[in-house]
């Protein structure tokens, strides 16, 4: 997938590769994936555990740690190559051009600082703010992410606080510097379910007011659905499809896509027997030859499991990795 | 009708002595408080409610893990809560529970034929021949090969695990299985796979469930009944269609509306609820949902509304719903 699809992306992977080498083998992590983000957008990253969707957004912060990890590839954000900077230039755009809001609140927040003071931090360091001024921004941004009297919270420690509140105050953080592309890591996964929808809610609201680009990570196609403008499915850490969000939710292409859409129950749905996807994710030591996903796939075929697929553009948003769509392109 | 209740639950309350004791006063958490409810044979009923509402707590005291300040568990016709050491082991054998998690759940130095071989030595049945074709039999049941019984827990997936964890609940043909999050910890396409197998044993080996979920589409889909809790208390229960076509209970309202819904073209109004859920040491005064509530009257801070029934089979303990 080489398209240059205009200029206005703000974050463009192209062939990101990531392997670990571990006493068991070499692990293969993310294989091969394009990605690409435009300002302002919400892309949706969905997959099961495994897929490689967490430690994409990590090398794309540059945090994946090396040894073990083992990157290749190009993350070009804002007409630069992220992997060519040296770590004190990553370490300037890191929280504050980019920033990452994790899935669980209490063990990414530091426990020995105050709440305030962790959100004074990037002020300070990136934007050389005095320490009046990061105050102020800090209060500002608390209130911003409907935290109730802020001027208490400023001063209080992440273990004081509830779990919908310490994500609140995450989330404060990473817009601290106003990010221009945010990634979200199951943000709301360890929340419950009111909840989850008050910083559903909040997430959305400030993306109106912010206008950065967020990409949102989750294993739940409910969240992607309220939430995302564009979908990208990961499996075994390959994207297997890529699309606008209601044209991939209403026409699969993908047999992955299909399987996991139809495998989740919903109460807007009638009760019926729920579809199953047989099998389990391959272990990564043991990837089955061809397709990724053709032994847990009904439409499998003897070309399957012989060769792997490529990702192809199907429509000029529309990509696919599955060799059904690549015969039924031949075809035309 | 009273031959068709498997488990009664009467004002059922379980509290815990709080940890900081520095005072006299002692403090209480008061995790199921005033809890009543019926299973019927055959059934599955839905408890759900959000973390810290008291619905682990409630399935652990019904199978007697802790022991209840007040109320009765009438299994069967008889109130276990009261029962001696050596009886209520064999009722224990009538009443099995499947966890969450199943790497916690089950012992990592032992093989998967140990572990389902551990309630029939615990319990002293059947013979050696006896026990080994039981297992042989569930193994297969529940979609594993007689492989992995030499197996060790670490050797499987999350999914696999929670095979064993239903395979074990089922070595004495239990009446009641309490299925404590039973697939939160697995990825969806698992959970699939688990939930429909959970249906399929059901009709086969005629089982009622008592099922424990934060996860509303999930109770959803396998539920026949459901019951909301909040704070140690039972707020509204009812059918399956009571509580998701007809639901009163303005908590209940909020949590269903929060569900997110991966149909782009059925998006709708979201209920959000302000603040966090108190905390259960100092639950607010009257209705304990007061202080989160949309609807909420001067009464509601003053007098605790009970669990009335609003429709036939349908209850709701809200002073605004007649």
């Amino acid at each position: 997938m080489s398209d240059d699809i205009g200029q206005d992306d703000l974050l463009r992977i192209n062939n990101l590769n990531v392997q670990f080498r571990t006493s068991e083998g070499v692990f293969r992590a993310v294989r091969d994936v394009s990605i690409s983000v435009r300002s302002g957008e919400t892309l949706g990253i969905v997959g099961e555990s495994g897929s490689g969707k967490s430690v994409t957004a990590l090398s794309i912060m540059n945090l994946v740690p090396n040894p073990p990890g083992e990157t290749s590839g190009e993350i070009i954000f804002n007409q630069q190559n992220l992997r060519e900077l040296s770590t004190e230039e990553v370490r300037k755009i890191r929280g504050n051009e980019i920033a990452m809001i994790f899935q669980e609140p209490m063990t990414s927040l530091n426990p020995i600082h105050t709440c305030g003071k962790q959100i004074m931090e990037p002020l300070l360091l990136h934007k050389g703010f005095s320490k009046k001024e990061a105050k102020a921004r800090a209060l500002e941004l608390l209130k911003l992410v409907g935290i109730p009297i802020p001027e208490q919270r400023f001063k209080e420690y992440p273990h004081q606080l509830s779990g919908g509140m310490r994500q609140r105050v995450m989330i404060a953080m990473a817009l601290a510097c106003r990010p221009k592309l945010l990634l979200a890591d199951e943000p709301t996964t360890a929340l419950d379910v009111t909840i989850q929808a008050q910083i559903m809610e909040l997430l959305k609201n400030l993306r109106k007011e912010i206008d950065s680009a967020i990409i949102m990570i989750t294993h739940d196609l409910g969240i992607i659905t309220e939430m995302c403008d564009r979908v990208v499915v990961m499996y075994a850490g390959q994207v297997v499809e890529s699309g606008p969000l209601k044209e991939l939710i209403r026409e699969p292409l993908h047999p992955y896509t299909e399987g996991l859409l139809r495998s989740i129950p919903t109460i807007t749905k009638e009760k019926q027997r729920l579809h199953t996807i047989e099998g389990t994710v391959p272990s990564p030591f043991e990837m089955p030859f061809g397709c990724s996903f053709q032994p847990r796939c009904n439409y499998s075929t003897s070309n399957c499991s012989e060769q792997a697929p490529d990702l192809i553009h199907v429509s000029p948003d529309r990509a696919v990795r599955c060799w059904h769509h690549v015969n039924e392109l031949g075809k035309d | 009708m009273e031959d068709n209740v498997l488990l009664q639950v009467q004002n059922l309350k379980m509290y815990f002595q709080s940890e900081s004791s520095f005072s006299f006063n002692k403090k209480y958490i008061k995790a199921v408080d005033d809890v009543s409810f019926e299973l019927f044979k055959g059934e599955t009923f839905g408890l759900v409610g959000e973390s810290g509402c008291g619905k682990s707590t409630l399935g652990r005291t019904i199978l007697g893990l802790y022991k209840p300040i007040a109320g009765k568990v009438i299994f069967e016709g008889e109130d276990i809560v009261s029962l001696k050491n050596n009886r209520m082991k064999d009722m224990r054998k009538k009443m099995q529970l499947i966890f969450q998690d199943p790497s916690a759940s089950l012992n990592p130095r032992k093989t998967i034929e140990d572990i389902l071989n551990e309630p029939f030595h615990i319990h002293k049945v059947g013979s050696k021949v006896e026990r080994k074709a039981k297992i042989k039999e569930l193994m297969n049941r529940v979609g594993l090969s007689e492989y992995h019984l030499s197996r060790y827990p670490h050797e499987m997936s999350g999914g696999q695990k929670q095979r064993v964890g239903i395979a074990r609940a089922l070595t004495l043909n239990p009446k009641l299985i309490i299925c404590d999050e039973p697939v939160s910890a697995l990825d969806v396409s698992i959970q699939a796979q688990v939930i429909n197998l959970l249906e399929d044993l059901q009709r086969e080996y005629d089982l009622t469930y008592l099922f424990i979920s934060h996860n509303l589409s999930v109770v959803h889909h396998i539920c026949n009944r459901v019951g909301v809790m909040y704070l140690g208390k039972l707020v509204e229960t009812g059918s399956h269609a009571d509580i998701y076509h007809n639901t009163q209970h303005p908590y209940a309202k909020a949590l269903i509306s929060a569900i997110p819904n991966s149909d782009p073209d059925q998006q709708k109004e979201r209920i959000l609820l302000k603040g966090d859920v108190p905390s259960p040491a100092n639950p607010p005064s009257g209705c304990r949902f007061h202080t989160r509530c949309p609807e909420v009257t001067d009464l509601c801070s003053q007098a605790e509304p009970l669990l009335k029934e609003v429709f036939p089979g349908h209850f709701v303990a809200c002073h605004g719903v007649e």
